[in-house]
């Protein structure tokens, strides 16, 4: 219908009227006259409490990924992935310094030597005493976990979604590694962690996305953690598939305290340092400098306050 | 994956008593749900003969806060200390800070009685080594605030009470995750 100009304020006003009586008559059909309604509209007032107690506020762990190939001792060979995880128990923060492995450092009793052979040399603790002298922290726990044990802990978890910074192609996941989001199975999340070559700073982009894995986890088990028996199967699989001297009942406590951390306070640097060989391999000279310098930041509330 | 029979059935000790047989006349109160504690998962392996003790050792610790931050019969009533007992030592601090959701302190100087509706806690468990190490207790809890000069008011606090074992050998509450919702009883019209 066209309306000539003249008329348009007129059609306008006597739209508006029918449009207003349209939703009154709609309103006294739909909602029930207070006299006949059955039931009073209560306020409810709703409120939410959490709080998991552990006996440290801060707990800094080194998480190692061990390179043992099936029927090798967990602790006896080198270690691939070199985390060392600080998590606030009390204001949900949490830290990752990652130690590329072939970090070229000085071993205890037994001279300079790439850092991940501390563990073939001294197992975990002399692994801990190595990465602490380079960057100043103490870890309180150590756990090592092998290629197996990792996928058989993301199994339980029913596996994790990365962010990957990089594009790139494996065969284990036909359709590749895109950048973004990806939703990964337990195998692909061990490839995740452990390609390098594909990405353009090798093992520092490697020691970054094992960062992002823990992430992952975190996102997962934080997002899943209310639902019934989700904590106790996946602290099982940590008994299973981890190496570490915590009793059960410390680790279930330690697990339930690690899902109060935030994932978006959840931040991770790498430890960087120029490239080059020495005793005929290809090493990493460890800037001490900014590894001792995240320490300092980190140590007492596992936060990163001057970034990376 | 197993469920254990449920061991809820006893009056707990301080739910309201039931009415003696000398007063026969007077309508009987409705009486207080029971706590019913249940093994509902166990990852790991727990024998058989151990679930019953474990439902027995978690329910006097559940029983022991829920009993003296709610359902006490010694109302009106201002203090509520004694509802963390069985929480672990720094776990007592941060939950006084958060008393006025984990007990009944902000209705206790108004309150005439309360009576549990519904009481009921799932055990998931975790028992790698054939005992339990630790265990989430999923709680469901309502009950009936009946107050003086004020609306009577249906409470329900469910969510996930964390627990481990103590050097005692029983078990503490090192966690919470919990909902409160308080809805006010309206007198049918």
């Amino acid at each position: 219908m066209t309306i000539p100009p003249a008329h348009a304020p007129i059609w306008r006003r006597l739209r508006r009227g029918l449009t207003l009586a349209l939703v009154l008559a709609v309103t006294l059909v739909v909602v029930p006259q207070s006299s006949v309604r059955q039931t009073d509209v209560a306020l409810v007032r709703v409120r939410t409490a959490q709080a998991v107690d552990h006996p440290r506020d801060v707990v800094w762990i080194l998480c190692l990924g061990s390179d043992a190939r099936p029927g090798q001792r967990l602790t006896g060979t080198r270690a691939d992935a070199i985390q060392l995880v600080g998590l606030n128990l009390r204001t949900g923060a949490g830290t990752a310094i990652g130690v590329p492995r072939d970090s070229y450092v000085d071993i205890r009793g037994h001279g300079r030597n790439k850092i991940n052979a501390s563990m073939f040399f001294g197992g975990p603790q002399l692994m801990a005493d190595s990465v602490g002298r380079l960057v100043g922290v103490r870890p309180d726990y150590v756990f090592t976990t092998g290629f197996l044990g990792f996928r058989g802990m993301v199994r339980s978890i029913n596996g994790v979604t990365v962010f990957s910074k990089f594009a790139f192609r494996d065969p284990i996941r036909p359709q590749g590694y895109h950048r973004g989001k990806n939703n990964l199975n337990p195998f692909q999340a061990l490839i995740f962690g452990r390609v390098r070559h594909p990405l353009p700073r090798g093992d520092f982009d490697r020691s970054a996305n094992q960062q992002e894995l823990l992430r992952a986890i975190l996102r997962k088990v934080r997002a899943h953690q209310r639902q019934p028996g989700y904590m106790e199967r996946g602290v099982m699989a940590a008994v299973k598939y981890m190496n570490t001297d915590l009793k059960p009942s410390e680790l279930y406590r330690l697990a339930q305290g690690a899902a109060q951390v935030k994932p978006w306070r959840f931040k991770g640097c790498v430890v960087q340092g120029p490239t080059g060989n020495a005793g005929g391999a290809s090493v990493v000279f460890p800037n001490v400098g900014q590894a001792r310098r995240l320490g300092n930041d980190a140590r007492k509330d596992a936060t990163l306050d001057h970034g990376c | 994956m197993g469920v254990a029979g449920c061991t809820g059935d006893q009056e707990t000790p301080a739910a309201k008593p039931s009415p003696s047989p000398s007063s026969s006349t007077a309508t009987p109160e409705p009486r207080s749900a029971p706590l019913k504690v249940v093994v509902t998962r166990v990852h790991g392996r727990l024998p058989a003969k151990a679930r019953a003790p474990l439902e027995g050792n978690v329910r006097a610790t559940l029983s022991q806060y829920l009993d003296a931050a709610f359902l006490r019969d010694d109302y009106p009533q201002t203090r509520f200390d004694a509802a963390f007992n069985r929480f672990t030592t720094h776990m007592r601090a941060r939950a006084r800070r958060d008393a006025r959701m984990l007990t009944n302190a902000g209705y206790g100087r108004t309150t005439e009685s309360v009576r549990a509706i519904r009481r009921t806690a799932y055990l998931s468990v975790l028992a790698p080594y054939k005992v339990a190490a630790g265990v989430t207790a999923r709680v469901d809890l309502v009950f009936r605030v009946e107050r003086s000069g004020q609306p009577d008011e249906t409470v329900r606090l469910h969510g996930r009470l964390l627990l481990s074992r103590n050097s005692r050998n029983d078990w503490s509450i090192f966690g919470y995750d919990l909902v409160r919702s308080d809805t006010p009883v309206r007198s049918a019209s």
